[in-house]
């Protein structure tokens, strides 16, 4: 009985231990990744897709998406144009060109189509008309060819 | 000095200030400012994805990943010219003077590798032997010793992998020459274009495949050529010229930015956009122009990118991290004297 307690304090003790173990070496980790940030060292793989800084505010982004919407609303049977509410997430890689890897939450505007002005559009207030979808796209832009594609649409 | 660096502020305030319609013209205005900015490059036209956001002056430098064991020193016991090309030191070489296309895959790491590895292989030989090496076999078959295939790679996994497995031969997208030719299509507007268009293969790596394109005669095993060492080339300019005047092209590595794209002519040096990424290419050569010191570079984007593909980029501080990346390996040549 005595043993048993022991053995399970011990076992208590040796998982305490582990788990500050994990602790600690998440902590290092952190610790580590963060010094590599602030020494504004680079992620070791070439050709590898980065996250962009400021999505907001980045213009190459900003193309490639509108490049995207326009073909989304070209394509889709929707009679209102769609257009982003927001970015979820955005990746910039260097191919033979630079793709961008975006996953974005699009909305219907209350401007039937063909809208020519869809930033100035509202969305859709009513909720049986305001239809929210999340779409990933991958748009590659060779600007050396004058060439943006789509190169992946994916949305539910 | 900072008369152009002045100019560019401004620049960027006025590019700010207007709102931005779809795929704005905004690119000649930019290609030609940076054109009359005097510095020692010149941007090409038809630039659609320049962004001026802000304007960063200092390059960053570049950290690597998995080490290879760095090699001795020997630049002091060598007599180094000016000027070098590999191509014309090695004329009967043509792998040296090949420019191939990654396509819409982040595969440089394995170009840059199969490319100097070529070349060395011939310049090793004295050009009895010359030979495309697989970009596809490096891409498809090394797996997580070399990164993650299409969404990027280590060099020096590369290299590795060449003298531990080795690497069968094959040329470029739809080529029919050697083993395993390149099956990532380079990308072409679908309109009057000779190219495919690159749609259809959304970033996927393709499948390692240990067999050769049928019609190709030596068995997939047969096809592997070795390397018998690898290593990292010490971050000094003296040794990196040292290492390719005696051995061969090499594979470097280092940051792209979006003022890089737009690269036509003349010694590039970073002076304006966003970071894009680390990105691998091959080193063949340096020389000086208008008493900027540069080296001479082959890039993956095929012959209508650059100089026919080629590019110079300052020599001598580590800029964009250029000289501080650079790998390279000795070919295994008795595998074909034993053949001959």
């Amino acid at each position: 009985m005595a043993a048993a307690v022991r053995g399970s304090w011990q076992n208590a003790a040796m998982a305490a231990d582990r788990v500050s173990l994990v602790v600690l070496l998440a902590v290092a980790l952190l610790f580590f990744a963060g010094v590599v940030r602030g020494a504004g060292l680079r992620p070791p793989m070439v050709g590898a897709p980065q996250p962009i800084e400021d999505p907001e505010n980045d213009e190459g982004l900003e193309r490639a998406l509108q490049f995207a919407m326009t073909a989304y609303n070209r394509a889709s049977n929707d009679m209102y144009s769609s257009r982003v509410v927001r970015v979820i997430s955005a990746r910039r890689q260097i191919v033979a060109g630079v793709k961008y890897i975006m996953e974005v939450e699009i909305a219907r505007t209350t401007c039937t189509k063909p809208a020519t002005d869809i930033q100035r559009c509202a969305f859709h207030e009513e909720p049986q008309m305001a239809k929210h979808t999340i779409c990933n796209f991958v748009v590659l832009n060779v600007p050396w060819k004058n060439q943006v594609e789509l190169l992946e649409s994916k949305c539910q | 000095m900072w008369l152009p660096v002045s100019l560019l502020c401004v620049l960027v305030a006025f590019a700010n200030a207007r709102s931005i319609p779809y795929f704005p013209p905004l690119s000649d205005d930019l290609v030609n400012h940076i054109n009359k900015l005097n510095t020692t490059w010149k941007a090409g036209h038809n630039f659609h994805n320049a962004d001026m956001s802000y304007v960063k002056k200092l390059c960053g430098t570049f950290l690597g990943g998995p080490k290879l064991p760095e090699r001795v020193d020997f630049a002091a016991d060598v007599e180094l010219p000016d000027n070098f090309d590999s191509r014309t030191q090695w004329p009967n070489c043509p792998t040296i003077s090949e420019i191939r296309d990654q396509g819409s895959c982040g595969s440089c790491w394995a170009f840059g590798a199969v490319e100097a590895i070529s070349d060395r292989i011939c310049v090793h030989t004295n050009a009895k032997v010359s030979v495309e090496v697989s970009a596809e076999d490096l891409l498809s078959c090394c797996g997580f010793e070399c990164g993650m295939g299409c969404n990027g790679g280590y060099p020096s996994g590369a290299w590795r992998y060449w003298t531990e497995r080795g690497l069968v031969s094959g040329g470029l997208y739809d080529s029919h020459v050697g083993c395993r030719p390149y099956s990532i299509p380079p990308c072409e507007h679908h309109v009057n274009g000779s190219r495919p268009p690159c749609t259809g293969e959304g970033g996927g790596t393709p499948r390692c495949s240990r067999h050769c394109e049928p019609g190709y005669s030596p068995s997939y095993k047969e096809d592997k050529h070795y390397g018998i060492t690898s290593y990292g080339v010490p971050r000094s300019e003296k040794e990196i010229m040292a290492e390719i005047y005696k051995n061969g092209p090499v594979e470097g590595a280092f940051i792209v930015y979006e003022d890089f794209l737009m690269y036509k002519s003349g010694v590039y040096q970073h002076v304006s956009g966003e970071q894009v990424g680390g990105h691998a290419i091959r080193i063949l050569g340096w020389g000086v122009e208008n008493d900027t010191p540069y080296w001479l570079v082959a890039n993956s984007w095929n012959t209508d990118w650059g100089e026919n593909g080629f590019f110079k980029i300052l020599r001598g501080e580590d800029h964009c991290g250029i000289e501080s990346e650079v790998v390279a390996g000795i070919p295994r040549t008795e595998q074909y004297w034993k053949r001959m």
